[in-house]
């Protein structure tokens, strides 16, 4: 039953290369994550009840645990909020005359083939395959950071490959390096399977491990987006197309995540504590915080600011795995989830807001609240959302992480974690409210005295009424998720936990 | 009291402000019965939380579990508690948000239409609630949530008049500030929970000297930034005026107090008796907070912003008794905290009476003349008596007049530095006398920027043709005003009835009852809490108002009797050629400070320019004089900060992040480097 995950996107997508009306390939789209998201819901059941899903089959490739599953799920739900919005977009780009609409096969080929990508990533046992999906995932991407073809995309897009590769370079030596430190100890096939390598962590070889880990975070690090080696991050999730950047940013930087996740857990049972692993999760994780609360400042483009916002969010979940307590790994896995749907909430309103207006740039737009009914608020409360204020749910996971590390005892790095988040809150709140006043233009013209300028006037009215739909969705989800987490939640956050930490027999 | 016992009416009263932000949401078509009704519900939700509060604190069970609802979500817990600190607390709220409720009722008509009126309402509801559950919060984490949605909806409320570049600008300022407040509150209460595991408010015992203090200097800033104590009040002057006037009167009046009711919950019940240096620090800062504010209220000609830089001396003065009471806790003399407490408590209650008043009143005048400076007002005392003669009395309360409330607070603050002075064999005398003197000179220049407030704008003649026109504010603000004012009388003529209020708190806090200051309802003798063998002051608000009233009433009968015969006269000699008198001969709003402002230049720095124009240099067509200064908070500290903030953010972006491929790539090969390098030394 879980095997239909791999097989539901390869029928999709053999159906979206035929030639086919544009409204069918809307319903095929919007069919193919339903189905997904079903089966994810299944498979999330099974793994509640059974611990873990792997159906036989041939080599026993497919593996989830709680660890995965949660994450599967994110892009399940995310996925399937994208198509819908993606209809949409896609029939609003095509009014705008920004999309041609041969071109609509291509874009929905690779937005699902990246999503079958991921969920690859999360559903495969074996660590060498995690990196050859997660090289994938760049593959199948880099087009649609590059879609619209404009120099600037184009630029992303040649970034991106050339940075994502290097990383996923550096990864492979830490597989390679992984592979022998089961030398001997696994046997030949199983010698990169996650269960055998964290089963028999004991007696791999220490100081292998302890090399491979150093490779495997720089280079799936990159992908994560962790400063320093996150320069491809702004520019390739704020030119891909909106529904694509919410996929980036919301989803795959999890997927990267899931990696090192997997990897650090390995090395701390075999060295027997988190130290080693954890100063370099937390050092990359402060890092990653304060570049983007640095550079969140003079931010004139409000998906870079968005994106930058991103390798925050990854920098925290970095220092919750870090430090790897069972607190700090469930406020993780929670930041991680909260991050997922507030971001991209985020990029498809902000989507919205550059249909409607034109622009990238923060300083030209002005009035959301009127011109964009309901996109208006709902970026509103989701930009409140993404600082950390409550009663949205990344306050409560953004509380627990800090709690962990006080827990640690470590006063001075919870103090400076919650300033730079201060900084980054007044930093996203003082660039990206200007959109809500009244319009610069306007206001201008008020002043001077004279008519508004020529330039058309903006008609208030929502361009993609199936995209107000998506993000009030995510609205009501990451306001329920912050007061309350559903038991099953609870449940399986607790269990990756525990699988992670290897307490309770793993 | 069997109702006091159940909570019920605290219930009621913060469901009738939540009802007030629905139906304001609901109504949301019609906006101007939207705002009809969401101001009627927060009124009846006032009335019955004073009501409540002023039970509980008579008769209440003292420490009452309203709601403890434990999540799902790790850390988060809905627990609203009242103790007889919080109904204290309550009350004062109460009280404020019925009168500006009803204010709001007519002040925010003319926005109908305008402005998405109904969503403001439902802020200001929310605003009001939020700051309730701040009262009532019995778990920290829950305190936290409540503090960070007051902040974000009172920044909503700031920026309400988002086409005023400067209401968009304070705006700002405050956010940022209240981040960086919250950044210091989350410190200081998750080292409090990693010390004691829990985040229940209640006495944290066992803490180690070194978290102690952490604890205490976090709360510091945090609280510290939303009292607007000095160093970090620059925001206050912004948000408070750039607020509509019944937002301000809330924020001024009763926002500011919950940092000190934070203070209190979380440092005096929190940690128990403070360390002795806590008290000194507090008393410092309260003194240069009270002075600094002041002096700037003095030379300020912005109506609103004068009353704001106001507030900050007041903070300065509840942090001054704050210190006092910190004091004498550490030296292990709770009766002589208590009448400190007292006194800190009775303040803070007085100031969101006047405060509130003098917001209102100003705002009343703002929206009668479309002008908040004082240059351009004068004379409305003809054209708005009621509203002249609110704003008088709420000034004198301001300005510590017997027998209004101010008076009565801050005698009391001074008894209690006395005390202590008295009672002080250390160096430390020393500071109380010269916190006596600061005072002092505080409650002085407080008296002259009322007196500009009232000289300038009220009295002579109008300045402009919009102050000629002044129509006298709708009835509704009249009467809120009015109710305001009766309080500030009232409650400085029967100080005791106050004191009765504050017993249980103070009891609470310190140990002691200051209802023993109290002598009948009518005076207030502190020697009953004196340990000093100096016998101390008295003070009979009646007697004192007799002789206010019989010497007002033989001036003016002396200036009837003898004064009546001349007083037609009409004179050309002595007008220098001039024939009419007219408004240009008056004292100008920055003439009245200008001297203090020359005197005290190395504070304000000011800088001139004056600009004739004409042919001649002696007589030119008009000259125009204009003072601007800058506070040196703003210029030596926070304007160089953001500059290099925003400066190190711009050299980051041209130095890292170049738009090098190269570089980025030598970005990742050095983390691999460092990370070997790592391998080799772990």
């Amino acid at each position: 039953m879980e095997l239909l995950l791999w097989l539901v996107p390869i029928v999709a997508l053999a159906v979206l290369a035929l030639p086919l009306p544009r409204r069918v390939r809307h319903a095929v789209s919007l069919a193919e994550t339903l189905a997904t998201a079903a089966v994810a819901t299944f498979a999330t059941w099974t793994v509640l009840t059974q611990g873990t899903a792997a159906p036989a089959m041939p080599g026993n490739l497919f593996y989830l645990d709680a660890v995965s599953v949660i994450l599967l799920d994110l892009v399940a739900l995310v996925g399937l909020l994208t198509s819908l919005y993606t209809i949409g977009y896609v029939e609003e780009e095509i009014r705008r005359g920004s999309l041609d609409p041969k071109k609509v096969r291509a874009l929905y080929l690779l937005i699902h083939g990246f999503l079958f990508t991921m969920v690859l990533t999360l559903t495969l046992r074996n660590l060498g395959g995690v990196w050859i999906a997660i090289e994938a995932t760049t593959l199948a991407s880099v087009f649609l950071v590059g879609f619209h073809n404009g120099k600037a995309a184009l630029e992303a897009a040649w970034k991106y490959i050339i940075l994502c590769s290097v990383g996923i370079t550096l990864a492979m030596i830490g597989i390679v390096f992984l592979n022998s430190a089961a030398q001997g100890v696994l046997a030949e096939g199983t010698s990169l399977d996650w269960t055998a390598l964290f089963a028999r962590a004991d007696s791999l070889d220490g100081s292998y491990l302890k090399f491979a880990f150093i490779f495997l975070l720089i280079g799936f690090g990159t992908k994560a987006g962790l400063a320093p080696m996150h320069n491809w991050l702004p520019d390739a999730h704020s030119q891909a197309p909106s529904p694509v950047s919410a996929l980036l940013s919301g989803v795959l930087l999890n997927a990267a995540m899931y990696a090192i996740l997997r990897t650090a857990a390995i090395v701390n049972r075999n060295l027997g504590s988190s130290l080693y692993t954890g100063r370099l999760l937390v050092g990359l994780g402060v890092l990653s915080v304060a570049t983007a609360a640095v550079f969140l400042l003079t931010q004139k483009d409000y998906k870079r600011l968005l994106a930058y916002s991103s390798i925050e969010h990854m920098g925290l979940a970095a220092i919750g795995i870090g430090l790897f307590t069972p607190l700090s790994l469930f406020a993780a896995f929670y930041h991680m989830i909260n991050h997922s749907l507030t971001k991209s909430l985020l990029f498809l309103s902000s989507g919205t807001v550059l249909q409607k207006t034109g622009t990238r740039e923060i300083g030209r737009v002005g009035g959301l609240l009127k011109l964009l009914p309901v996109t208006g608020p709902v970026f509103l409360l989701g930009l409140v959302a993404i600082g950390g204020t409550p009663p949205f749910s990344l306050f409560a996971s953004e509380l627990a992480l800090l709690t962990s590390v006080f827990q640690q005892k470590l006063y001075v790095l919870g103090a400076g974690i919650a300033l730079l988040l201060a900084l980054v809150f007044a930093g996203i709140i003082q660039a990206l409210f200007r959109v809500f006043y009244p319009r610069p233009a306007a206001v201008a013209a008020a002043r001077a005295g004279t008519a508004p300028a020529p330039a058309a006037p903006l008609v208030p009215g929502e361009p993609n009424r199936f995209g107000a739909v998506a993000v009030v969705v995510l609205l009501a989800l990451i306001l329920v998720t912050g007061v309350f987490l559903p038991s099953w939640l609870t449940k399986l956050i607790d269990a990756a936990q525990t699988i992670l930490t290897g307490q309770g027999g793993g | 009291m069997a109702l006091a016992q159940t909570g019920l009416g605290f219930w009621i009263s913060f469901s009738l402000y939540l009802s007030a932000a629905v139906l304001a949401l609901l109504l949301s078509r019609c906006p101007r019965a939207a705002n009809v009704a969401s101001h009627a519900a927060s009124m009846a939700g006032a009335v019955v939380g004073a009501a409540a509060s002023l039970l509980h604190l008579l008769a209440g069970p003292g420490r009452l579990v309203l709601a403890d609802l434990v999540g799902t979500v790790p850390q988060l817990e809905l627990k609203v508690v009242v103790d007889d600190l919080s109904a204290y607390f309550l009350l004062a709220l109460s009280v404020l948000v019925f009168c500006v409720s009803l204010y709001s009722v007519s002040y925010l008509a003319p926005y109908a239409g305008k402005r998405n009126l109904p969503l403001f309402d439902a802020l200001y509801a929310l605003f009001v609630l939020s700051m309730g559950l701040v009262f009532t919060a019995g778990h920290a984490v829950f305190f936290l949530i409540a503090w960070e949605i007051m902040s974000v909806l009172s920044y909503f409320l700031v920026v309400f008049e988002s086409e005023r570049e400067e209401n968009v600008r304070a705006g700002t300022i405050y956010l940022v500030m209240t981040a960086v407040g919250t950044a210091f509150l989350l410190t200081g209460i998750l080292t409090l929970y990693a010390n004691t595991g829990t985040f229940d408010l209640g006495a944290a015992a066992g803490l180690s000297p070194g978290a102690r203090t952490v604890v205490f200097l976090s709360f510091l800033v945090g609280f510290g930034i939303k009292a607007g104590v000095v160093p970090l009040h620059v925001w206050l002057p912004y948000a408070h005026p750039a607020a509509p006037a019944n937002v301000s009167a809330l924020m001024s009046g009763i926002m500011v107090k919950t940092a000190l009711y934070g203070m209190l919950r979380f440092v005096l019940v929190g940690l128990g008796v403070p360390d002795g240096w806590w008290g000194g620090a507090l008393l410092i800062l309260g003194l240069v907070t009270a002075l600094t504010g002041v002096s700037h209220a003095y030379v300020e000609s912005d109506m609103k912003r004068l009353l704001a830089y106001s507030t900050i001396e007041n903070v300065g003065i509840l942090v001054t008794g704050l210190g006092v009471a910190f004091l004498a806790l550490s030296a292990g003399r709770p009766a002589l905290a208590s009448l400190a407490l007292a006194a800190t408590l009775f303040h803070a209650f007085n100031h969101a009476m006047f405060k509130g008043a003098l917001f209102l009143g100003v705002g009343s005048v703002h929206h009668a003349t479309h002008t908040r400076n004082l240059e351009d007002l004068g004379g409305l005392v003809r054209r708005m008596p009621a509203t002249a003669v609110l704003l008088v009395g709420a000034a004198l309360a301001a300005s510590a007049m017997p027998p209004f409330n101010g008076f009565a607070s801050e005698w009391m603050t001074f008894q209690a530095l006395f005390q202590s002075l008295l009672l002080e064999k250390s160096g430390l005398g020393l500071l109380y006398v010269l916190a006596a003197a600061a005072l002092a000179l505080a409650g002085a220049l407080a008296a002259a920027t009322f007196l500009k407030l009232l000289g300038v704008g009220l009295l002579g003649r109008p300045r402009t043709p919009a102050a000629a026109e002044a129509h006298e504010a709708p009835l509704p603000e009249r009467i809120s005003g009015g109710l305001l004012v009766a309080f500030c009388l009232v409650l400085g003529l029967v100080p005791g009835a106050a004191l009765r209020v504050l017993e249980r708190p103070v009891l609470g806090l310190t140990g002691f009852s200051p209802s023993a200051v109290s002598t009948g309802w009518l005076g207030l003798d502190p020697s009953a809490l004196s340990t000093s063998p100096v016998a101390s002051g008295t003070y009979s608000p009646l007697l004192v108002a007799g002789g206010v009233a019989a010497f007002l009433l033989a001036a003016l009968a002396a200036v009837r009797l003898i004064g009546g015969r001349f007083l037609v006269r009409r004179y050309g000699t002595w007008d220098c050629g001039f024939e009419t008198i007219d408004a240009r001969m008056q004292y100008s709003a920055m003439g009245f400070s200008k001297s203090f402002q020359i005197i005290f230049r190395f504070l304000f720095r000011p800088t001139r320019e004056r600009r004739a124009e004409g042919e001649h240099l002696y007589h030119p067509d008009s000259i125009a004089y204009t003072v601007k200064s800058v506070s040196p908070f703003e210029k030596f500290l926070y304007e160089p900060l953001v500059a290099f903030v925003n400066a190190l953010s711009q050299k980051a972006k041209s130095t890292i992040q170049t738009g090098s491929l190269r570089r980025y790539l030598a970005y990742i090969l050095f983390a691999l480097l460092g990370g070997l390098v790592y391998f080799l030394v772990a």
